[in-house]
């Protein structure tokens, strides 16, 4: 019988234990490569072949610089296509200049900071129309928020601190030049559209002619044209994207005749897809099970990494006994000393990636210059309970170790920590974070949530948590991004920007507006650990670790690493090939 | 007939209409879908916010939006989405994505039931219905996510050890197929058998224990005896007399068990990544994306309706009692 015979073989492949063909734990396991984060795996490679990545979303819009397209997903389906003139290296610190696009992009002058950048006279779009300082104008125009106000952009930083985008030498020659000073100016003009094609969606001479090629012109087709080693050649919507080589190419590369992206929305299927050789490189978000799964695999190399995500617990300050008062920072700062932040690592991502450390920086990550620990030294995440307690005395609080009263005589009531639902993770780190607390006397409810961002910008007095837990992104240029999770907000609101938490400093609201506009990256690191030391010390978030990354793949494929940037692996993607020696 | 399926028709129509309007209240109501958006680092400008906020309709009243909804029914616009879809385009491929796996899954569940029922029935307390109510009972006690990732292991290994790709685990079809019919064939089949297995094989189990039962009592009544009496084949009897009789709750049973098959379908999609119905109605609850939840509710309603309908003229087919009364 059929269904017999599926039965018996259903049991053979539940006890067989290791899928077969892995050839047993030390001749047929996967391997882990390792090396610096800019070459690993950088053996040479041959011309020809395909690989199929895994994109873990639809990709919901094409123009990257949208709300909508600005997801990992979107913006990795386009690297190969959208050229940018800095791209950001896996060690998290270097920002390396596409010598294919730009030959140079000069600071000079700093009064009024300008930035000239000199166009590759081979670099055209694959209509062969030549890149030109049009293109970089229509870049800012669609994002300073002032040329285009219906444009949907994602971010207006830096943009809307722009004077003017002017070309000259035929086009071939871009200065912008800024009203305000812009630290990370490297930032800018990622993502290049052709002003040419925009032209044809409507008047780019007008607002709406721009927000039309903007909003839909580039963002709801794939495109058809491309300006990078790669030009789309079929869209087939949540399943997957072809790309194929751009023949107008001008830079070096690309080695493979065709890139796939796949689309799987479920984490848990990429690995079988991978060992089936239905896709050659994923990459998941790392799980202990997953990496186990992944180990077995024959003929598979990969890289666990770093991430720019960092885990961290936020306190919320709209809530009176969390508040920014005497007594609010009291309970803050004894919680912060009860916690062992080693001891979460330990139980939660020190299983995928051992050695991890607490972070203890709200800008930095530990590759960094200017990385230093501000919480750590302060006491806070090491497990004191006894010095925990004794900072509850000194503020006057009673019913230590018991029930906690606040010294005003109210009892403090059960705190909620919220975490996201199904995030295994998270709920320990929750569950964690309640027993640390428990011998001081405090209440903690450990509640999922399954919206996150609803959670997060509580709008009202109701707002859904007292501890949340979730990941803010670094960056390369640190205070661009994180200088809004902490820069007060106007009076009488309970949250603004991304000051979720309603934290508000003077000193610090003047110490990170100076890092964003200041121009020296030395004083800009200086004033970020002062800021990051006012953080740290007035309790309000409290840094976890950096989360690790995961890239796994065909041992017959090079020139494919691990990296953190927002276009994940595929910031070299004219550097993937076969490796010449086969594996 | 006639006029009782148009009646059956027209009754359907206010409870459909009835569920999507409680369904849009729950989803509406379940959260913002810019969350996401504004919990962004760093988040998108206000304005931009207030844009998607009207492009989606998000800053009508409820009545209203749902109105909009309704009323645009009928000119083929299912509403905006957060996905940035055309929902009524990706609805019509969709549903076909699903219903090739619905279809086949069904019909070789019905067969199978239908052999494991006549052959359990016949043989009753012998060591084959034994084993086939064991069988039946596990494939019933079996999670179908678990089943389907134990399943697709098994063709991962089948593949590995062959050296050939029979078995595909991602996807209803591959990305780029080349060579003629027989390998375009090859591919589709390869993608379509580990799933049309998964989901049905839970039915299959339900069914052909209620085939059994029906078939007992069928087999124990007066003219079925009268039929063996008369000295007609074994065969004949089981299959013209026994099975047809038996058939018919069976249809019934089927039928009410379509809307089941859906819901088994989005646990199957999701564990083959077949992007169907299922994969549809799960992202757009995961990003409180109305509209595509409600067009969904519209069309797995309007199949069950469907189906109940076909149900009830199969029904009159297989018993010219029905068909006369």
């Amino acid at each position: 019988m059929v269904v017999s015979a599926l039965a018996l073989s259903l049991a053979m492949a539940a006890c067989s234990g290791a899928p077969a063909g892995t050839g047993g734990a030390d001749t047929g396991a996967a391997k882990q490569i390792q090396g610096d984060a800019n070459t690993v795996n950088n053996g040479p490679v041959k011309s020809g072949g395909n690989l199929t990545y895994v994109l873990e979303k639809n990709v919901a819009s094409w123009n990257p610089l949208t709300p909508i397209g600005s997801t990992v997903e979107s913006m990795e389906a386009v690297a190969g296509v959208m050229p940018s003139v800095y791209v950001p290296q896996p060690d998290m610190q270097t920002v390396k200049l596409n010598t294919n696009l730009v030959l140079s992009a000069k600071q000079t002058s700093t009064s009024p900071q300008t930035i000239v950048y000199k166009i590759n006279p081979k670099a055209v779009w694959s209509d062969k129309t030549p890149i030109s300082a049009d293109d970089f104008s229509y870049l800012w125009k669609t994002q300073n928020a002032k040329d285009c106000p219906k444009c949907q952009v994602a971010s207006t930083t830096g943009y809307d601190q722009i004077a003017s985008v002017s070309g000259s030498d035929g086009g071939k020659t871009a200065t912008v030049v800024f009203k305000k000073p812009f630290a990370a100016w490297q930032t800018l003009f990622s993502f290049l559209l052709p002003s040419h094609i925009a032209a044809t969606y409507g008047d780019i001479k007008t607002a709406a002619g721009l927000a039309t090629s903007f909003n839909h012109g580039f963002a709801d087709k794939p495109p058809t044209w491309s300006g990078g080693p790669f030009t789309i050649k079929q869209f087939q919507p949540s399943q997957a994207v072809i790309e194929a080589k751009n023949a107008s190419w001008y830079g070096s590369g690309p080695n493979l005749d065709q890139v796939t992206f796949r689309i799987i929305t479920d984490t848990t299927q990429e690995v079988p897809a991978l060992q089936n050789h239905e896709v050659q490189a994923i990459a998941p978000a790392p799980q202990v099970d997953l990496l186990n799964q992944l180990k077995q695999l024959q003929g598979v190399n990969y890289q666990v990494g770093t991430t720019y995500f960092w885990e961290h617990f936020e306190f919320n300050l709209n809530n009176p006994f969390l508040g920014q008062n005497p007594a609010g920072d009291a309970l803050r700062q004894s919680m912060f000393t009860a916690v062992d932040t080693q001891g979460i690592i330990d139980r939660t991502v020190g299983q995928i990636s051992p050695g991890i450390k607490p972070l203890n920086n709200h800008f930095f990550m530990p590759q960094q210059q200017g990385y230093q620990d501000n919480v750590g030294s302060l006491g806070f995440g090491k497990a004191d309970v006894a010095k925990a307690k004794q900072i509850l005395q000194t503020a006057g609080y009673t019913g230590i170790g018991t029930k906690l009263v606040a010294p005003d005589g109210k009892p403090v009531p059960a705190l909620r920590f919220v975490y996201t639902a199904g995030n295994q993770l998270r709920q320990t780190e929750g569950t964690l974070f309640a027993s640390y607390v428990k011998p001081l006397g405090i209440t903690v409810n450990v509640e999922p949530t399954d919206n996150l961002g609803a959670s997060q910008v509580h709008q009202d007095s109701h707002y859904d948590y007292d501890i949340i837990v979730f990941a803010w992104v670094g960056s390369a240029f640190p205070a661009a991004i994180n200088a809004p999770v902490y820069l007060s907000c106007p009076k009488g609101v309970t949250y603004c920007s991304n000051n979720i938490a309603n934290y508000r400093n003077a000193n610090v609201d003047k110490l990170l507006k100076d890092s964003v506009t200041n121009l020296d990256p030395t004083a800009v690191a200086a004033d970020l650990n002062k800021a990051d030391k006012q953080i740290s010390s007035d309790a309000v978030s409290l840094p976890l670790y950096q989360r690790p990354g995961l890239l796994a793949y065909d041992s017959k494929y090079g020139g494919i690493r691990n990296n953190a940037n927002y276009i994940g692996p595929t910031y070299n993607i004219a550097d993937w090939g076969l490796l010449e020696s086969g594996s | 007939m006639f006029a009782y399926a148009v009646r059956r028709l027209i009754i359907s129509i206010p409870v459909l209409l009835t569920s999507t309007f409680l369904v849009f209240l729950m989803v509406s109501l379940s959260g913002d879908p810019l969350a996401d958006l504004r919990a962004r680092q760093p988040p998108p400008p206000e304005s931009v916010l207030r844009a998607q906020a009207h492009e989606l309709r998000l800053d009508q009243p409820m009545l209203e939006r749902y109105w909009h909804w309704i009323s645009g029914i009928p000119r083929g616009d299912f509403g905006p989405s957060v996905q940035n879809i055309n929902i009524g385009h990706e609805l019509w491929i969709r549903f076909g994505v699903t219903m090739r796996l619905v279809l086949l899954a069904v019909l070789l569940a019905a067969i199978i039931a239908g052999v494991v029922g006549v052959v359990s029935a016949a043989k009753q307390y012998s060591p084959t219905d034994y084993a086939l109510t064991g069988l039946g009972f596990l494939f019933l006690a079996m999670p179908v996510f678990w089943f389907a990732i134990l399943l697709k292991q098994l063709a991962v290994n089948i593949n590995l050890q062959t050296g050939h790709t029979i078995f595909y685990t991602i996807g209803d079809r591959s990305i780029e197929t080349t060579g003629g019919l027989a390998a375009q064939i090859g591919d589709i089949a390869g993608h379509l058998i580990l799933p049309t297995i998964v989901l049905a094989i839970t039915s299959f189990a339900s069914w052909s224990r209620f085939n059994r039962a029906s078939m007992l009592e069928v087999l124990s009544s007066d003219y079925v005896l009268l039929a063996r009496a008369k000295g007609l084949p074994r065969r004949q009897v089981l299959v013209r007399h026994a099975l047809r009789t038996a058939l018919a709750p069976m249809v019934t049973v089927m039928s009410m068990d379509f809307a089941a098959f859906f819901s088994g379908a989005i646990v199957t999609e999701t564990v083959f990544q077949w992007h169907g119905m299922g994969d549809l109605l799960l992202t757009s609850i995961q990003l409180r994306d109305v509209y595509p939840v409600l067009a969904w509710l519209l069309i797995a309603g309007s199949a069950v309706i469907l189906m109940n309908l076909i149900a009830d003229l199969l029904y009159a087919l297989l018993d010219p009692r029905i068909r006369y009364a």
